[in-house]
């Protein structure tokens, strides 16, 4: 019996080390599933183009606690191979978000904060070099290849909900070759 | 025999000993327990681990509690994975609160009749959404879902009520249809300094969420 006592020692301490890794790795993967698995076959939206999103209701169920006052535009991008130029008209309580394919939300852009209406963004994948020569681009660098560009716009009331969907559907995005 | 052959014997042998077949059975066992065990018990322990890192971490005042790092590349890996199963696509230029229970600590349930009250938070635009406990809009025939700064209706002091109920209540009333038990998210967009610190959002003033009565 005592011949077995520190083979039960070591396979415990085994045990914990794989218990501890194997957990590591599935929380780190876990937002990159989750949004890989959003993004591929939930949404399965086309690379680089804006998808304008019907307003929200008790059947949106693509994501948990949607914001029922928000009018979405979504965009799938792909920055693998070129920079993506993107341009959003802005109204009051707006903001364009990048989220990165790990969920890190690594930039915003408010209507407060925007220095020209419409915005104009180039979007550029880790090593990847753009010079705006207009002055008017911001060049945002993503920390991922893939990953969405988020348009929310506060509707105030029903009234006014038509016109944001006719401005958000004047957003524009080409890949720069 | 040579000094280098008398050592050599005994240690062949003991190799011979430690090494033999019931030892590498008891390696393979030891191994095979290691990663079947230790696989499970750290794969279905992310989920519990997730949720508690996540509220170590949240700054509360009284029903409602908030993460700052919700959307945050600076958020630990649990809270990231919480985040991504509980509000995917969090960013953070919007602060956000949450409540399950009442001021009592009560879990918030649909059977039951609440009013939500409060002054005007301090921010550029807030609303105040309830969900099912599946996360989702509670379907109504009202399609009322949550009130806003745009469209409350205030109290002559400027502060507000929300009324949660199955049956239809004056004022704003945020019908809970056939919910089992709730959610309250409030959610504000360039919210007032209060708001973002833990050290000072007793001082914010968030609304209070009291039970009014039950229903048979």
């Amino acid at each position: 019996m005592k011949k077995w006592i520190p083979w039960i020692g070591w396979t415990l301490l085994a045990v914990i080390v794989v218990a501890v890794i194997v957990n590591l790795v599935v929380a780190l993967s876990i937002p990159t599933v989750i949004m890989g698995v959003t993004l591929n076959q939930k949404f399965n939206y086309p690379s680089n183009q804006w998808i304008f999103e019907p307003p929200i209701s008790d059947n949106s169920t693509d994501v948990i606690r949607p914001a029922p006052d928000d009018l979405y535009s979504i965009l799938v991008y792909d920055v693998s191979q070129h920079p993506l130029r993107v341009t959003a008209v802005t109204s009051p309580n707006w903001a364009i978000s990048g989220i990165a394919i790990n969920t890190d939300n690594f930039f915003n852009i408010t209507d407060l904060q925007a220095k020209t209406n419409p915005v104009e963004i180039v979007l550029i994948s880790k090593g990847q070099t753009y010079k705006d020569t207009t002055g008017k681009a911001v060049v945002i660098e993503s920390p991922s290849d893939k990953g969405i560009l988020m348009i929310s716009a506060v509707t105030p009331n029903q009234a006014a909900l038509p016109g944001l969907v006719e401005q958000q559907k004047k957003s524009t995005a080409e890949l720069v070759k | 025999m040579t000094e280098r052959s008398r050592y050599a014997t005994p240690k062949l042998g003991r190799l011979r000993e430690v090494i033999n077949i019931k030892t590498i059975y008891k390696v393979l066992i030891a191994a095979v327990i290691a990663v079947v065990a230790g696989g499970a018990i750290g794969f279905f322990t992310v989920n519990p681990i997730a949720k508690a890192v996540t509220s170590a971490s949240n700054a509360t005042s009284g029903p409602w509690s908030v993460n700052y790092a919700y959307g945050s590349a600076a958020a630990n890996p649990y809270v990231k994975a919480w985040v991504a199963e509980t509000g995917l696509f969090a960013v953070t230029i919007s602060t956000y609160f949450d409540a399950y229970t009442d001021d009592n600590g009560q879990p918030i349930t649909g059977g039951c009749d609440y009013v939500i009250q409060g002054p005007a938070p301090t921010a550029r635009y807030w609303n105040i959404t309830v969900y099912n406990q599946d996360g989702f809009l509670i379907q109504n025939d009202q399609n009322r879902w949550s009130f806003s700064s745009t469209d409350i209706k205030f109290e002559p002091d400027g502060s507000f009520k929300i009324y949660l109920s199955r049956t239809a209540k004056q004022g704003n009333w945020l019908p809970t249809g056939n919910a089992k038990t709730l959610n309250v998210y409030f959610r504000l967009h360039n919210a007032g300094p209060d708001y973002l610190s833990a050290n000072t959002l007793k001082s914010a003033g968030l609304p209070h969420i009291t039970k009014e009565g039950c229903q048979q």
